[in-house]
């Protein structure tokens, strides 16, 4: 036998070879002093495995051996330095294994038989990790030799945190019932059962706990305090539900409940509903019972009317209202309660308190109705009226007429603010020197975040600088460039890793002595259009100076495949066009400028500044590039000098001759955007199209790009968001308006399907994507833009509204908000098209109103009352077969704006024959508070 | 020292004698002005509106035990707030596992009836069975409160001892001493009334607190909001406007939840925003009957205040003779008045303001932006001492030491290993960078080491000029950047 003689040698091997068994039948029969000799051997190459062994990380013969390791220092480590060894590995048995670890622990230490067995378990169970059960699966190895070596030893079982976390472990690893029967073998693990409750994190067993209290195994009482004090202090959803779910099997009888009234009590305020929910029940049924002393309901009622939930608040009214109806003499004390909620922000809890409160109003004394008048003040006007006729006006109110007077002025609300959303009327200045560039590139939010978008007024400072420099001052331009490109994007990559044309990898590697072969991404964006402008500038200039902008240069066809097949949208493809043309002009034909950089924030162009590049360019003798010219051109505001053209066509280039040619044909030939229905063909139903509008003259190849005529397939087919890089995809959002600064809804069209999917939360690669930075911020610059808010803007701005994450719909608020601040919003118009759109697309409000309401806030009532009335003859019966999801809250603010500013005009077709209706949904409700506010008189 | 631990020591477990309703919070360590000792003693008396005080101590308990992101390690070990009597008001005082939000209770002299025996700051107990019972407590008759031990208590001591062991991480404490600095800096932005408070509060996403552990807001944005004052009440805008306060991380208002009967009022301050600002703290102020609640939020939910660097400029240069003198003029004031101690000091208002900054950073001042002024405590740390050592400080320290540094001008290099950064100094005074902390966060997290370290050597060499001699005479020969030619792999 080896056992004898074991040495370390042998040890090791049988580490290496990460053979446990072997371990074990060689640790037989060794004496203390050959253990003693193992000691530090063993200690040494553990930790050389751990420390040095981290490169093999993914071979499994490292794992094995780590895990031998750890199972061999059971030989002959002493306790201390035995439980790190132990908990440093994890003991997990894995599905081949022919031993387990942990068996094999035991084993070995048993054959060792020292006294401090008790004193490991000890360290054990103060290692092992506390709080989510979930979490400490992944000690479940050294959770089971510490069990394993508590039975051992029959010391009492561990308290700690972690080690009764592990011990109620998951359904999955032991069932309820054998928990249970566990625990009735052995008494000694009661104790365990109450710590479970004050560690959060660690699970509840009800189907295991409940059966043992029936018995009398636990003590009842310690389980409901415990599961009462878990839900005080909260926690996430599954494990409240797993303490209520125990909490409601146990049944509590009348008198446990009323023993414990106040730690009740103590659950109403939680965070979450669930808890709070528990004791509004069970507090109603002590009281049903009659068993609740009289003086706690305006504590609980106080609590629980506070609260956002409206069942809760509801459930609480009607116990209120029950308790009144039950004993008259009560009436006072229920009133008082019943008034905290009134100043809730529903319309149908203030109206449902008022009804409980009106009910009982006769057993008001005079203090109460005083009371009552005073908390009438925050209900809604024609609640408050019929609040004034049960209980009066609060004192020193003047009379009703004149306190609503002042309220319908605009003093109430001041009016919008539009100077804080509106942005900047000037550009910053140029970028004066390469350093600074580089600083602008290094203090990029977009470059550098994640979740941060390209700021159009950036973008175009930055690529203005990088035309100039490359022609002004190559060899500083290049040399500020090394800096970026030695470490950028937290990455250490050389540029060519981040551009798509082999033009510039290639040069690269003459310039760095790249050893590698350059790899060329096989996706193209605009980020990668960015990086190769950026790799074009940094490069060596061996073709400065050509006159021409080159035919054809090297891996050009490469480029031009690689961007058929990245099959970007119309805005991504003219960014994605311009960015590559600067990137290959930079290098083979350098201008000292760009025609197309904005003079105004929103990316409009002064004719005069872009007749002066041009007079610059005709007196130094060079061309514009193609496509910077046709995007100066875009960028032309709508009223142009009518002097320009001609002193445009005296110059006699061709650029010139193309802005006079421009400027006779009118601008810019025009695209029609219409509103596409689609219905049965695709989905989304309603987008919107982009044609030309008139034939004839020269159309600039850019603007080819911008035509949406088949929005289904372009949906269908076209990486708009691109799953893998969505993130990256929406940061150029932003962009994209200062395309076509003047005409806004062109550009809006081509989101439209984005906020779509967003609406309805539906499709696969895009879901989320409304929800990024750029996304939103998209919408306020669309306001900013200029040009006709169209059928474009309007389904934006209305898939935006609906939108499913709060987010979203705040940026379009946002951008209703910045259109009213410039008189660009008409909200009778875009109602129409809003229920329209919300109808057939059979889309729910969720939100919605919450959303305008916001608006309302800022002092746009007005518009947002417009376009309410405007959208609700679409919305309501028979219109539609069934009002949509939330209707209710679209009417409330409607009626809520409606009784502040009684605004002239007809009552919205529909309402009347649905306020009209019986019964008491919401939304009938609401329509009748409408027609009575719109009602004269 | 990455990691010192902290022991309190207290006679016996605080505890609420519900029949007789009495609450003794027991004490440890800390400072006190009359009679220092290991448990001071600073208030006996009634406390009015007893349940909005329970339900605010249990906000402030609940902030100590709360991490609203994970961070390292589950070891659940959580400091108990810190309560310091300044004489006419208590204030509790608590900052959170993660560092990324600061909760305090002010209770004003209206809500105490009763004796303060001493002025001071020390550390309360906070346990299971007394949270439990504050949870229990609802309105009613005043309570009886009790800071510090009972003298009755005292000299039955049955050896009901009391001792907790836990760790202090330095950014934590840091991050308690700085939020002070940060606070100061913070202006009245948003007023609500009660009514318009609390539908702000409830409007905000649900599920918020609870026990440990990452916390989701609804849905997928998580992005920092802006919430604007917008008529009688506020809006909430996805990007920063002038006058907005940002919002970040939402579901750390949580723990205002359940005081939301008790609201009177809410006030939030921030630091002045502008369209295009990077997300910033912010401090939210709740007026309940006799008390105020202070919450600070850190920019981002994963944020802890200790990176924010809001002092490093004032530690970097140096010398706190002044703080000491104004340090050893203040006696546990409420108010802290400038006027008066730089009367008493002799040195200039703008220097004792300086100094105030630089005991905000030792723990040895509050700030209350009610008052707009900074209160006198002694935190029972010592966090002096851990952002003397913070790393960005230190790293600085050390590049200046290897004369790493060379100044040209408004322009420095600072080389580290094996490259170079480029500081650029702004007319203005501002400066920047080309490390990624630049790029990330820009100027709005304090400067990055090379800033720092760029500065320190630019003091050096004197004045900034256009002409200042270089810092070293270049680096080491180690430390050059190497040529282009020879780059590296990639790392």
């Amino acid at each position: 036998m080896i056992a004898a003689t074991l040495e370390w040698s042998g040890l090791k091997a049988l580490i290496d070879a990460g053979d446990v068994a072997g371990i074990v039948q060689a640790s037989r029969d060794l004496s203390a002093e050959q253990r003693r000799a193992l000691a530090d051997p063993l200690a040494a190459y553990e930790r050389w495995l751990r420390v040095a062994g981290w490169r093999e990380m993914f071979s499994s013969e490292f794992w094995s051996a780590i895990r031998a390791a750890h199972v061999a220092c059971a030989i002959s480590l002493p306790p201390a330095k035995l439980a790190v060894a132990l908990t440093r590995g994890d003991l997990f048995r894995m599905p081949d294994d022919p031993v387990d670890p942990v068996a094999a622990v035991l084993e070995i230490l048993r054959a060792r038989d020292m006294p401090w067995l008790a004193d490991l378990a000890d360290r054990l169970a103060q290692w092992l990790p506390a709080g989510d059960a979930r979490r400490a699966g992944a000690a479940a190895g050294v959770w089971r030799l510490t069990a394993a070596l508590v039975a051992t030893t029959g010391i009492d079982p561990p308290l700690t945190e972690g080690y009764v976390t592990g011990w109620a472990g998951v359904p999955w690893e032991r069932t309820d019932e054998e928990l249970a029967d566990e625990i009735r073998r052995d008494r000694r693990l009661t104790p365990l059962v109450q710590r479970l409750f004050e560690v959060d994190g660690a699970a509840i067993r009800a189907g295991a706990f409940v059966p043992l209290a029936w018995e009398g195994v636990l003590d009842r009482s310690v389980l409901i305090d415990g599961g009462l004090a878990r839900l005080q202090r909260g926690g996430p959803p599954w494990q409240l539900e797993q303490v209520i779910s125990l909490l409601d099997a146990l049944a509590p009888s009348l008198d446990e409940v009323a023993q414990r009234t106040a730690d009740y009590m103590a659950l109403l305020p939680a965070s979450h509903r669930l808890p709070a929910e528990l004791g509004q029940r069970e507090l109603r049924r002590l009281d049903d019972a009659g068993r609740l002393e009289p003086g706690l309901l305006a504590d609980i009622s106080a609590t629980v009317l506070y609260r956002r939930e409206h069942k809760l608040v509801r459930a609480q009214l009607d116990w209120l209202d029950a308790i009144a109806r039950r004993d008259p003499a009560r009436g006072a004390e229920v009133l008082r309660a019943v008034a905290t909620a009134f100043g809730q922000e529903s319309a149908d809890l203030q109206r449902r308190a008022l009804t409980v409160a009106r009910r009982h109003a006769r057993h008001a004394d005079a203090r109460t109705r005083a009371e009552l008048a005073e908390a009438a003040v925050a209900l809604r006007p024609e609640l408050r009226e019929r609040a004034a006729a049960a209980f009066g006006r609060p004192a020193g109110a003047v009379a009703p007429e004149a306190d609503d007077m002042p309220r319908r002025t605009a003093k109430r609300v001041p009016p919008l603010a539009a100077e804080p959303l509106a942005v900047p009327d000037r550009l910053a200045d140029p970028i004066g020197s390469p350093a600074e560039l580089v600083a602008e590139l290094h203090g990029s939010d977009a470059l550098n975040r994640w979740d941060a978008s390209f700021d159009p007024v950036w973008a175009e400072r930055v690529l203005a600088a990088l035309v100039a420099f490359s022609s002004q001052d190559r060899a500083g331009l290049r040399h500020a460039l090394r800096g970026l490109s030695d470490r950028f994007f937290g990455y250490d990559m050389p540029l060519s890793r981040w551009t798509g044309h082999p033009d510039w990898a290639a040069r690269e590697k003459t310039m760095f002595g790249e050893p590698t072969a350059p790899r060329l991404l096989d996706y193209l964006s605009e980020t990668t259009e960015l990086w190769s402008v950026i790799g074009s500038a940094a490069t060596a200039p061996d073709c400065l100076g050509a006159e021409r902008f080159p035919e054809s240069v090297a891996g050009e066809s490469t480029w031009q495949r690689a961007f058929a097949e990245s099959e970007p949208s119309g805005p991504q493809r003219i960014l994605m066009r311009r960015l590559h043309e600067i990137s290959i002009g930079i290098s083979y034909a350098p201008r000292p400028l760009l025609m197309a950089t904005p003079t105004s924030p929103s990316g409009l162009l002064d004719p005069g500044v872009l007749l002066a590049r041009i007079e610059r360019a005709a007196d130094e003798g060079w061309e514009p590039w193609e496509l910077d010219l046709e995007q100066a051109l875009l960028r032309l505001p709508p009223d142009v000098d009518p002097a320009t053209g001609p002193r445009a066509r005296r110059l006699g280039t061709t650029a010139a001759g193309r802005l006079a040619a421009w400027l006779d044909g009118g601008g810019m030939p025009g695209l029609e955007v219409t509103r596409w229905d689609t219905r049965g063909d695709t989905w989304p139903g309603t987008v919107a199209a982009v044609t030309p509008a008139r034939a004839g003259g020269p159309v600039p190849s850019l603007l080819s790009d911008l035509e949406l005529a088949e929005p289904g397939r372009w949906l269908r087919s076209a990486r708009i968001v691109p799953a893998w890089d969505d993130y990256r995809c929406a940061a150029w959002f932003p962009c994209w308006p200062a395309m076509l600064p003047a005409h806004r809804d062109v550009i809006a069209a081509h989101l439209v399907p984005l906020f779509a999917i967003e609406a309805a939360s539906r499709g696969y690669r895009s879901r989320g994507v409304a929800a990024r930075n750029g996304s939103m911020r998209v919408l306020s610059l669309l306001a900013h833009a200029d040009g006709p808010a169209g059928p474009g803007l309007t389904l934006v701005l209305g898939y935006g509204l609906t939108g499913r994450e709060r987010a979203v719909q705040e940026a379009a608020v946002r951008a209703l908000l910045i259109l009213v601040g410039r008189g660009q919003f008409d909200g009778v118009a875009f109602g129409r098209e809003f229920g329209a759109l919300i109808a057939s697309e059979g889309l729910p409000l969720s939100g919605v109103g919450l959303a305008l309401r916001q608006a309302r806030q800022a002092g746009a009532g007005g518009p947002v009352w417009g376009l309410i009335a405007a959208a609700l003859p679409a919305l309501l019966p028979p219109a539609v077969a069934r009002p949509p999801h939330n209707l209710s809250e679209l009417i409330e603010l409607g009626a809520d704006i409606a009784e502040d500013v009684r605004p002239a005009g007809p009552v919205p077709a529909g309402l009347a024959e649905v306020a009209a209706r019986r019964g008491a949904a919401r939304y009938v409700q609401e329509a009748r508070r409408l027609v009575k506010a719109l009602s004269p008189g | 020292m990455a990691n010192t631990g902290y022991s309190y020591a207290y006679a016996c477990p605080s505890a609420l004698d519900e029949p007789a309703r009495r609450l003794g919070l027991q004490t440890s360590g800390g400072q006190a002005l009359i009679s220092p000792g290991p448990h001071p003693r600073f208030f006996t008396g009634f406390l009015a509106h007893p349940g909005a005080a329970a339900a605010g101590l249990l906000a402030v308990a609940r902030v100590a035990q709360e991490r609203y992101v994970l961070t390292g390690p589950a070891a659940a070990m959580f400091r108990d707030p810190v309560v310091t009597c300044n004489g006419d008001r208590l204030r509790f005082e608590s900052f959170s596992g993660c560092g990324g939000v600061y909760a305090r209770l002010d209770v004003l002299s209206g809500a105490l009836d009763g004796e303060v025996h001493d002025r001071g700051t020390t550390n309360v107990d906070v346990n299971e069975p007394l949270r439990r019972a504050l949870a229990r407590v609802g309105g009613g008759d005043p309570l009886h409160l009790a800071v510090g031990p009972d003298e009755l208590a005292v000299t039955t001591l049955d050896g009901r001892e009391v001792e907790k062991k836990v760790p202090l991480p330095a950014r934590w404490l840091r991050g308690f001493a700085e939020i002070q600095v940060i606070m100061a800096r913070c202006d009245l932005r948003a007023e609500l009334t009660a009514t318009e408070a609390v539908r702000f509060l409830r409007s905000l996403p649900a599920g918020a607190a609870g026990s440990a552990g990452t916390r989701v807001a609804r849905g997928r944005w998580r992005g920092a909001q802006w919430v604007v004052p917008a008529g009688r009440g506020v809006r909430i805008d996805v990007e920063p406007v002038p006058g907005a306060v940002c919002l970040a991380g939402a579901h750390r208002l949580g723990a205002l939840a359940p005081l939301l009967r008790y609201v009177r009022g809410l006030r939030a301050y921030g630091p002045a925003v502008t369209a295009g600002s990077l997300p910033c703290a912010s401090a939210w102020e709740v007026d309940l009957p006799g008390m105020r609640l202070t919450l600070g939020l850190s920019p981002e939910a994963h944020r802890g205040f200790s990176g924010e660097g809001a002092v490093l400029e004032a530690l970097a240069a140096g010398a706190d003779g002044d703080a000491d003198l104004i340090g050893a003029l203040l006696a546990f004031e409420p108010r802290v008045e400038t006027d008066s101690l730089a009367e008493r000091s002799g040195l200039a208002a703008a220097r004792v303001r300086e100094a105030l900054v630089r005991l905000g950073t030792m723990g040895r001042v509050g700030y209350d932006l009610a008052e707009a002024a900074y209160f006198h405590r002694e935190l029972p740390y010592d966090p002096g001492r851990a952002e003397q050592d913070n790393p960005r400080l230190r790293d600085a320290r050390a590049l200046v030491a290897a004369g790493a540094v060379t100044v040209d001008g408004d322009l420095v290099t600072v080389w580290v290993t094996d490259h170079a950064r480029q500081v650029r100094f702004a007319p203005g005074g501002g400066a920047s960078c080309t490390c990624d902390w630049w790029e990330k966060y820009r100027d709005s997290r304090g400067s990055c080491k090379h800033v720092l370290a760029a500065r320190m050597a630019r003091d050096e060499v004197g004045a900034p000029g256009p002409a200042g001699p270089s810092a070293s005479a270049g680096a080491p020969e180690s430390m050059r950047v190497p040529e282009p030619g020879a780059r590296g792999g990639v790392r």
